[in-house]
């Protein structure tokens, strides 16, 4: 059989179950290339009812790919996947042949599986953001017969019906979740947890019986992280859906609190080990930003200080001893509004508003630490120039820069990392470090600098945006923000190199307050 | 008076395109310049089956939604893969292959309306009857504008009952993200289908009601001018809702009603009026985005 067309047949009823579950998905000899370069060889997996899985690996190990591939949105180049979640096994083959891509009838799709379980929440959330966190939800109830036009004309009463019971389903899922009370809330507008959480809720609502995730904790302030994890907890216990997690350095340690597994993606080849070996194998290794950079910062660097802007944490550490010398970075009283909306700033209770302050001397590193929807972007922005301050005063190197547009700030050495939205995805990497300025390509980029920025993973993008801006070292201000996203260990060092090298420059990075335990 | 019901009939025949146009536009958020050929397709369709088949006002009407229904897979079936620029550049062949097909379906020799003369070319097809159908027959200025009024009405309420409905949300969300929603289990090839053969079929009464008051139609019912002009409509009013298309179709055909008064030479009318709505265009695009009273930003 040379073809993605499913052949169908019974599987073992429960008698066969094993102590685990049932096994709802298995791949065999799975394979994928991208452009001559295998990246998924040979993998093996078996996924059991109720499992709930750590997918790990160093960035551009093929975890993306691997999901992308399990829930039908990319055709893998050899393999076998067998799919039995609701007890008729469907089996694909591939390679498939050269008309399957052109076969309106095609079954290996997204749609596909997730009509039979399979469902995916995405690293960048994917929330239908015209629309509020309640249709959000309702839109998922699988088999609405108000999908149907002609349904809508003729079967008003059918339709009436079960448009009521989609939608009280999805209260009642915004409901458990404490957030009844943003169910008309459009998805733009609510926080990175609460839009996490109604993603994942959305995918149980379409009938999910296993659920991948992709970095779920990603970005997650103390509160969301806190959130989203209880959330997962009670869908393993109660719902027993089956689980597959992906996420990076700093959260693995929190998933595998209630792992049952953990499969590791190394040079393409997939190895599957027990949670408790991979928890004591991580043991000891210090994983919070915070406690990085106070190890890597040169001998005598302290906290210098420590304060609170409007109830976020600004940490500064100082390598160099305090001087009468003019602070780098001198920011006073700094309102900013997004819309009508104070982001920066305090009203006290008699109106009067509040700027932030705070100053940079050269060799600091600040440390901005906040809860999602605090400002730390807006703040960023603002120093950046891409957002209009609405009062105060900003002095970069002695010279105020309220006024001064964009490019003139990064000409005078101020240099802005966003957390997003930071690659040019038509160009190769070559080409982007080009444009950066860029002749000594760090090691780690020297095999992708062929690739499209497109065709990269987030977690190497993020690697190729950072070099592109720390490497020339034609800066003297660095403001990151969430610089660590979607890093491994050994790009998260990397980033800690660049910042340990400039010893003359300072930084502000802006991060989730998830991390405050460390402080 | 006949003027104001003059320009009734006309703000009738193109707020159904434009309320069309929106379902494409809007709620799909994909844009279209092939609309003015459908709106052609429903012309001809109907001028053909009254002129030569004697059909009646409503068979000949069915028929050419039918047929622009059906015809509405030249764009559905490429929206299954096309996005954005490349979506464009479809709906502009098809739009290209319709005009051609009008202006060149012609045999000089032949009798218009038969297999080698179908179109009669650039002379187009003249004679085209006046709606008539039960006791009604509308042969007057009055009676047209009410039929015309009335089967706007009817389609504005389509669209209402339809866009307002959870097949309305499930457009909405696939013009939001389209693989988040295929990853719900959603079937949005079959939404494309559905939706362009609806808005097709409705720019097709749109173009039946046209001819039939005009007695005439000839291919530049079907120009890339007209395309464009219906987009404008749609964006300029704003899409995503129902009174975005007729604030836009309303505005749009006031504009050179407007310019009448404003005794410009009848050789510079055509070219202010294409200034105008240029200029109306990127007004729109700089203060208001959204368009005049439209819900939703198309990108």
């Amino acid at each position: 059989m040379n073809s993605a067309q499913p052949q169908t047949h019974d599987v073992a009823g429960p008698a066969s179950s094993s102590k685990a579950g049932r096994v709802l998905m298995s791949v065999e000899g799975l394979r994928k290339d991208f452009g001559g370069q295998p990246v998924l060889d040979n993998i093996e997996l078996s996924l059991h009812e109720g499992e709930i899985v750590l997918l790990q690996g160093v960035n551009g190990s093929a975890k993306t790919t691997l999901l992308n591939i399990l829930t039908g949105n990319l055709a893998p180049d050899a393999g076998t996947i067998h799919l039995s979640v609701n007890g008729n096994e469907e089996v694909f083959h591939f390679p498939r042949r050269s008309w399957q891509d052109m076969n309106v009838f095609d079954r290996f799709t997204p749609e596909h599986f997730a009509c039979k379980g399979v469902g995916r929440e995405w690293q960048d959330i994917r929330l239908f953001s015209s629309q509020n966190l309640r249709d959000n939800l309702a839109v998922a109830a699988p088999r609405h017969v108000g999908e149907n036009p002609l349904a809508v004309l003729f079967r008003r009463e059918a339709v009436k019906e079960n448009e009521h019971h989609a939608c009280s389903e999805a209260s009642v899922a915004l409901d458990k979740l404490g957030l009844h009370d943003r169910e008309g809330s459009s998805a733009d507008k609510v926080s990175l947890g609460q839009a996490k959480r109604a993603a994942i809720a959305r995918a149980v609502q379409a009938g999910a019986r296993i659920l991948f995730l992709d970095e779920p904790l990603a970005g997650l302030d103390e509160a969301g992280t806190e959130q989203v994890l209880e959330m997962l907890k009670d869908l393993a216990d109660r719902q027993r859906l089956t689980l597959v997690i992906v996420e990076h350095v700093f959260n693995v340690s929190k998933i595998l609190e209630f792992a049952t597994s953990a499969w590791t993606l190394k040079n393409g080849s997939l190895s599957v080990e027990s949670a408790a070996t991979v928890k004591m194998q991580l043991a000891g290794l210090s994983i919070g930003p915070v406690a990085e950079i106070q190890k890597r910062l040169p001998p005598g660097a302290v906290l210098a200080q420590k304060t609170s802007l409007n109830g976020a944490d600004l940490l500064i550490f100082s390598r160099n001893k305090r001087t009468d010398d003019p602070p780098l970075l001198e920011v006073k009283e700094l309102v900013v509004y997004r819309g009508n909306r104070l982001v920066l700033g305090s009203r006290d209770e008699l109106g009067n508003i509040h700027g932030i302050s705070f100053a940079l001397h050269r060799g600091d590193t600040g440390l901005m630490l906040a809860a999602n929807g605090h400002g730390k972007t807006t703040l960023a922005e603002s120093l950046a120039g891409l957002v209009k301050i609405a009062s105060g005063q900003i002095r970069f190197d002695g010279v105020p820069i309220e006024q001064m547009p964009v490019w003139e700030r990064a000409v005078r050495g101020l240099l802005f990392l966003p957390a997003r939205n930071h690659t040019f995805a038509d160009l190769s990497v070559a080409e982007s470090l080009k444009l950066a300025g860029i002749n000594d390509c760090p090691q780690s980029l020297k095999l992708l600098l062929h690739r499209r920025v497109s065709q990269l993973s987030l977690g190497e993008k993020q690697r190729l945006a950072f070099e592109c801006a720390l490497r020339k070292k034609n800066y003297i201000l660095g403001v990151l923000d969430e610089p660590f996203s979607a890093l491994d260990g050994a790009n998260v060092q990397a980033l800690f190199e660049h910042i340990q090298n400039a010893k003359d420059c300072a930084f502000l990075i802006c991060l989730p307050n998830q991390i405050r335990q460390e402080i | 008076m006949n003027y104001l019901l003059h320009l009734l009939i006309y703000l009738s025949i193109y707020s159904i395109v434009a309320m069309s146009l929106n379902m494409i536009v809007g709620y799909c958020g994909l844009l279209s310049l092939a609309q003015a050929g459908y709106f052609a397709v429903g012309s001809y369709v109907y001028a053909l089956t009254t002129l030569k088949l004697g059909f009646g006002f409503l068979p000949a009407l069915t028929l050419a939604v039918g047929v622009a229904a059906l015809l509405s897979l030249a764009l559905s079936l490429p929206a299954w893969r096309f996005k954005g620029d490349s979506f464009v550049m479809v709906s502009l062949a098809v739009q290209t292959l319709f005009f051609s097909m009008f202006f060149n379906w012609s045999n000089p020799g032949a009798e218009p309306g038969t297999v080698t003369n179908l179109t009669n070319g650039p002379f187009g097809l003249a004679g085209i009857p006046k709606p008539s159908f039960f006791q009604f027959k509308a042969d007057s200025l009055p009676s047209i504008a009410i039929l015309s009024l009335v089967l706007a009405t009817l389609c504005g309420l389509l669209c209402w009952r339809l866009l307002s409905s959870p097949w309305g949300r499930l457009l909405k969300s696939m013009r939001d993200d389209e693989l988040a929603l295929r990853g719900l289990g959603k079937n949005v090839r079959l939404a494309k289908l559905q939706v362009f053969a609806i808005a097709c079929g409705m720019a097709a009464i749109a173009g039946a009601i046209y001819a039939s008051y005009v007695g005439y139609i000839n291919p530049s019912a079907a120009s890339l001018d007209q395309s464009i002009l219906m987009l404008c409509m749609v964006l300029v009013g704003g899409v995503s809702n129902l009174k975005g298309p007729l604030v836009g179709a309303l505005v749009l055909l006031t504009i050179p009603e407007l310019l009448r008064f404003a005794q410009i030479p009848d050789e510079f009318a055509a070219n202010v009026r294409l200034m105008l709505y240029g200029v109306a265009l990127v007004l729109m695009m700089h203060f208001r985005p959204q368009g005049i009273a439209g819900e939703y930003r198309i990108q």
